[in-house]
């Protein structure tokens, strides 16, 4: 009966049955047309799916520019806001950076276009003044203005300037949901000095000529608390996020494209890394973007 | 150099090593993808998806099959994917009506036959229609030809659990795959 021997059909077609199995096995589809034809038509449709053809990836696979960090409550912690950040709503984002428990500057960014340039204002600002704001869930005095949640509003850009050429240190997003679209932000370096300046830029470009490109919303995440101790002059991580300053700003001969600075604070300890987030929410630049871009660019204090 | 001694110079610091690892491993990672999931944007996905979750844990892996565990943050990430796939009325293989959509294979290149396509096609939709445990389990041993042991490492169940899924898996997929004309062309008599 075919029954009796199917169950062995698996382990057979791997030549895993043990040698007196294979040989009752094999003893019974010579006397059993029945099984014979069942095994004959299972080995026809694992050779068919044998000879599927092998596929090529087709895209290169990107890795972060940073190496992969040693220490496991900053990996878990910053995988945890990645996964808050990539929730479809950006109410949902802010609130899940909240929970997790990561101190982060919110920075609003300004395009220098001139006085009618549009202002991306993340902290909900919409004056001309683009302050840092502390956003960490234990410190309230430090959290958004009026205690509200900041929300992520991409703002459409007029044109779209390219990352200029000295920006070597850069992060470039790309979903496959979204053709032709390209997320980048970008640093000169992955490397500066404590009380250096970092200029930043950041930027969403489309395949759509009404609107080329957006400003993405940007934060900037410093140690967590349990790197407190890697803090300059026993300061608190959410102290040590305080004294990191932004703004709008240009430079020389790249006055179009969007930048912004960051003062990294004196005493700032070597091999402090600081990560530079850029997102993209979901319904941007269309109602069809399902799916939020998030670029994060390290840079380490030397 | 095996997949081990990369992993540990990957470790230690040797981008170039972990950059090795992804050359060899992402086509079969790839390929499992899109026969898991049918669609080739979403296989890309969970190829660049496997690659940064290994990237970012690196400090803290020491797997006993490097490959195993390759392919099991692959299925992971694919369950992942799925379920964060919105845009899609009803799932990746089924139009609003159920039924299984003949979707482009890039594997499939213009020199195959009609005749191969045809099989391929209907091998490929028969592997989509499996439920997702049963299809995991043939597309690991029998596209990706993993062991019993790199299976239970991807698939976190034990070897006798590999062993009664695959079996299964491949019973259903023969049955589904019984007298199709594309396997089993009539000219040659097929009983």
């Amino acid at each position: 009966m075919a029954q009796h021997v199917e169950r062995l059909f698996s382990e057979a077609y791997d030549s895993m049955l043990p040698a007196a199995a294979r040989a009752r096995f094999e003893e019974h589809l010579a006397g059993c047309a029945q099984c014979r034809a069942a095994y004959d038509d299972y080995r026809v449709a694992l050779f068919a799916v044998a000879e599927l053809p092998a596929a090529r990836m087709p895209v290169a696979v990107v890795l972060p520019a940073s190496p992969p960090q040693v220490e496991m409550g900053a990996i878990s912690r910053w995988r945890a806001l990645l996964a808050a950040l990539r929730q479809p709503r950006a109410m949902a984002a802010a609130a899940g950076l909240a929970a997790v428990g990561v101190a982060a500057v919110t920075i609003a960014v300004r395009v220098n276009h001139g006085s009618n340039s549009p202002t991306l204002a993340l902290g909900g600002t919409s004056s001309n003044t683009v302050p840092a704001q502390l956003f960490a869930p234990n410190n309230p005095n430090g959290a958004a203005a009026g205690g509200a949640v900041p929300q992520c509003s991409p703002s459409a850009e007029p044109g779209s300037a390219p990352v200029p050429s000295s920006f070597a240190n850069s992060k470039v997003v790309n979903d496959s949901s979204r053709p032709g679209e390209q997320l980048v932000v970008a640093t000169e370096r992955q490397r500066y000095g404590a009380g250096s300046t970092v200029l930043v830029y950041a930027r969403l470009v489309t395949p759509h000529s009404a609107a080329p490109a957006y400003l993405p919303c940007v934060t900037l995440h410093g140690p967590p608390s349990s790197a407190v101790s890697a803090a300059p002059q026993n300061a608190s991580a959410d102290d040590f996020l305080k004294g990191i300053t932004a703004s709008p700003t240009s430079a020389g001969d790249v006055t179009s494209a969007p930048l912004l600075t960051v003062t990294i604070p004196p005493g700032t300890p070597a091999g402090t890394v600081l990560h530079i987030v850029a997102q993209i929410p979901v319904n941007v630049p269309s109602t069809a973007d399902s799916t939020p871009l998030v670029a994060d660019l390290t840079i380490i204090v030397t | 150099m095996d997949d081990e001694a990369l992993l540990e110079r990957a470790r230690r610091g040797d981008r170039d090593a972990f950059g090795q690892l992804v050359e060899r491993h992402q086509d079969g990672l790839y390929t499992m993808a899109l026969r898991m999931l049918g669609r080739p944007e979403d296989a890309a996905d969970v190829v660049q998806e496997t690659f940064l979750r290994a990237y970012v844990n690196l400090p803290r892996l020491q797997p006993a099959s490097v490959r195993g565990w390759l392919f099991r943050v692959a299925v992971n990430a694919g369950h992942d994917i799925q379920r964060r796939s919105v845009r899609r009325p009803t799932s990746a293989l089924e139009d609003s009506e159920g039924k299984i959509l003949d979707l482009p294979d890039p594997a499939l290149g213009p020199e195959a036959t009609v005749e191969a396509r045809d099989r391929a096609r209907v091998v490929r939709d028969a592997i989509l229609a499996l439920p997702i445990e049963y299809r995991e389990a043939v597309v690991l041993r029998d596209v990706n030809e993993l062991s019993y042991e790199e299976m239970a490492v991807a698939l976190r169940v034990p070897l006798g659990t590999v062993k009664s899924r695959l079996s299964r898996a491949r019973a259903m997929l023969a049955t589904a795959l019984h007298g199709s004309t594309a396997l089993f062309p009539a000219s040659e008599g097929h009983a």
